[in-house]
């Protein structure tokens, strides 16, 4: 089984810490996504897996064989840089054929074979029409697909693809995410996917690691990134538009426990405040807490209820099948987004609905995510 | 009076047409979008508009007036600038106050207009700070108060958003739009972002290769593209699209495609469509308006699924449709593997159809 185990891998340019100590387990055949914000050292960590780059501590492994002495040509492992670099003067063509006429390239490959898989992979990357041409006479776009398609015309042990469709238009994006997810599962090649993109990390990725100033803060499937989002940073970064946070207060008036939060109060389910109460009261030692709620889960309501809270429309957006609404309740300003295209008038008050099974439970002074028993957790 | 107005504007750069006789009006305080994508003549029209590139046929009028042979400075607009452009040596006052000051306004009238629209931009509390110390939320206010301050006819924005990372761009643009209304300016935004077009603007012009294709408000577009090009730019992920022809089988009434895909439509539908005597149609279907059923009978088609994306709020299935490959979005936590066959469903009021010969849509 070819897996790839980084151990303890610590990078420094410098003072500047680029990764800190991360250890990772890719499992062999999956394609896992490092999603993370520019600067948070997704492609420095590509170049140490690819040998551009030697680590200043840490071992990696791949089949249980080190590579850290390994120099790259020896690692079979085909990567994509966001910066394309192709042979100039050479074709279209003859920069995807040239991997496959490389004498390490074994078996042999024949003319008709190496056409037939240079025209393969040019039609799904739709640049079959401009094979003849040289890069000089590309788009940026289509300079791209040429180096994306240069790698995946190999079949190495690992693909290392640092935002290979960062550059194309939303359309073609759109379409290369699910080509690029199908194709990988076809081939069955572990790859090491990096992208600032969390549509491209949560729709292609078996696993997503969250990367984040050189440190992983969660690695898991995309429903759980989405679902149970490990602090507040990966909440803001995932999602569009991202997780509302309000800072408040968990009190218990009577019997019932209560969030104070948005100038209301929004009353929990018993065994859920007493749940998050257990947690913070011990751990932070008070009743101050960080509530996250996605915009989607938001409900505009005409009647003002238990758990609705005033807003007044500070924007809204259409867009298309979806309206994001901004809304100002005292100091705070929040997004709601609403399935369907409806009209509001800037400064309108409207009452939104928080449904407490949505909420996402942080502490005040880590902004970690406060795990709750299983029975309160999203699947 | 409207603020704007473009009367037959062609823009010809030797043999080559970037702007096709393109007439459209802006209302004073309106945000009006161009949208496209690129070398649409969308920068062009813009750069007429500020008076950067000559009008090569037509007339441009700002406030009422023919504006073709004032030189930018005459004109009366104000441009906003991708890096913020501000004074880095002078204070946020004096970064306001400077339009006015080079334009003679006493020291009275300067602080007065400088004090006005801190008030309206909320920046009263930062006017003494440089821009180093701002953020870029505070930056993007002291350049519109800038931009501004002078009270333009109109204000152009070129992309303004494109340079800024995914989550500060969410944050400006729902920022920007909010600004503009509270400023009551007349604004021309020029954009290929679909999205930057239809959630910021009052309504929307869509260009293609010079040519004006739709001008309507962002629901418009979504709702009642005028042809096949809006219908494929508007939305994302992007309108599916097959190509049928209408038939009658065994007294079912039928869309039929290209290979053997078809599927069955009510009487009213097919009379309709046969109104039009056209040989093939296009039908167009959002992803978002396909359905995954359990039951045979609901359906209407069968498809392979070909990958699926869970996307966190709503996964997205490309299917296998013959040839072609169609997308369909849904609640998230479907449960499908790939290569397995579904059952595809949707509500036939929710089709588009489009003359397959010239792309125009085909009004009900």
């Amino acid at each position: 089984m070819a897996t790839l185990k980084l151990i303890d891998i610590t990078k420094k340019y410098g003072n500047v810490v680029a990764i800190n100590k991360l250890n990772l387990e890719v499992k062999s055949e999956e394609l896992l996504v490092i999603f993370g914000p520019s600067g948070a050292g997704k492609t420095t960590l590509l170049k140490i897996i690819a040998g551009v780059e030697k680590p200043n501590e840490g071992q990696i492994f791949f089949d249980e064989r080190n590579l850290n002495s390994l120099p790259l040509e020896q690692r079979n492992i085909a990567m994509v840089f966001e910066n394309y670099a192709l042979y100039p003067h050479f074709t279209v063509f003859e920069n995807l054929a040239f991997p496959l006429r490389s004498p390490r390239q074994v078996p042999r490959l024949s003319k008709n074979e190496v056409k037939a898989r240079v025209a393969k992979i040019a039609e799904m990357l739709e640049i079959q029409d401009c094979l003849y041409r040289k890069p000089g006479q590309l788009s940026g776009g289509q300079r791209q697909r040429v180096a994306l398609g240069r790698a995946l015309v190999r079949r190495p042990s690992l693909y290392l693809l640092d935002e290979p469709i960062a550059h194309l238009d939303a359309k073609l994006r759109h379409r290369m995410r699910g080509e690029l997810k199908k194709l990988q599962k076809d081939m069955k090649v572990t790859t090491i996917y990096a992208t600032p993109d969390y549509l491209e990390g949560l729709g292609m990725a078996d696993r997503v690691v969250f990367l984040y100033q050189g440190e992983i803060l969660q690695v898991g499937t995309p429903n759980e990134i989405y679902n149970r989002p490990s602090n507040v940073i990966v909440g803001t970064l995932v999602g569009d538009p991202p997780m509302n946070f309000f800072d408040c207060k968990l009190k218990q008036i009577e019997r019932t426990w209560v969030l104070e939060i948005l100038e209301g109060r929004l009353p929990l389910p018993y065994e859920l405040g007493a749940n998050i109460a257990k947690k913070i009261y011990l751990e932070t030692a008070g009743p101050d807490l960080i509530v996250g709620i996605r915009p989607n889960a938001c409900k505009v309501e005409n009647n003002s209820t238990e758990g609705t809270f005033p807003g007044e429309v500070y924007v809204s957006e259409p867009l298309g099948a979806n309206t994001i609404l901004t809304l100002k309740t005292g100091d705070a300003i929040w997004k709601v987004k609403l399935e369907g295209l409806y009209h509001f008038q800037v400064g309108q008050h409207i009452l939104v609905r928080i449904p407490t099974e949505a909420l996402h439970f942080f502490t005040k002074d880590t902004k970690q995510r406060i795990n709750l028993e299983a029975n309160y957790e999203r699947s | 009076m409207n603020a704007l107005e473009l009367l037959n504007v062609w823009k010809l750069y030797g043999e080559v047409i970037a702007v096709k006789n393109l007439s459209f009006e802006c209302k004073k305080s309106e945000f009006f979008a161009i949208l496209g994508p690129s070398g649409c003549g969308k920068t062009s029209t813009l750069r007429m508009i500020a008076g950067l590139e000559k009008v090569s046929r037509g007339k441009i009028l700002i406030d009422g007036k023919i504006v073709n042979d004032l030189t930018p400075a005459q004109r009366n607009t104000a441009m906003a600038f991708e890096n913020f452009g501000l004074y880095p040596h002078m204070t946020v006052f004096e970064n306001i106050a400077y339009p006015l000051r080079i334009r003679n306004f006493s020291p009275f009238e300067v602080r007065q207009q400088v004090l006005k629209f801190a008030k309206t931009l909320e920046i009263e509390n930062i006017l003494t700070l440089k821009p180093i110390n701002l953020s870029e939320g505070q930056k993007q206010r002291v350049s519109l108060a800038r931009a501004l301050v002078r009270n333009p006819s109109v204000f152009l924005l070129d992309e303004p958003l494109s340079h800024l990372e995914v989550s500060l761009r969410l944050r400006m643009r729902a920022e920007l739009k909010r600004l503009l209304h509270v400023l009551g300016a007349t604004t021309i935004l020029v954009t290929h972002d679909q999205l930057e077009a239809l959630t910021m603007a009052d309504r929307v012009a869509v260009l293609n290769e010079g040519v004006l294709q739709q001008l309507g408000s962002p629901s418009d577009l979504y709702l009642k593209p005028a042809n096949l090009f809006v219908a494929g730019f508007v939305g994302e992920p992007p309108m599916n699209f097959f190509k049928c022809r209408v038939a009658v089988r065994e007294g079912q009434f039928l869309l039929f495609g290209s290979n053997n895909f078809s599927f069955s439509i009510s009487k009213e539908l097919y009379d309709w469509l046969c109104n039009f005597n056209l040989e093939t149609y296009i039908v167009g279907v959002r992803p978002n308006q396909l359905y995954i059923v359990n039951d045979r009978l609901e359906g209407k088609f069968k498809a392979v699924v070909y990958v699926i994306e869970p996307l966190g709020e709503r996964t997205l299935i490309s299917l296998k449709l013959d040839d072609n490959l169609i997308r369909l979005e849904t609640k998230p936590y479907i449960q499908l593997k790939i290569s397995e066959e579904v059952v595809v469903g949707f509500d036939e009021k929710n089709l588009l159809f489009f003359n397959a010969e010239n792309g125009q849509l085909l009004l009900r």
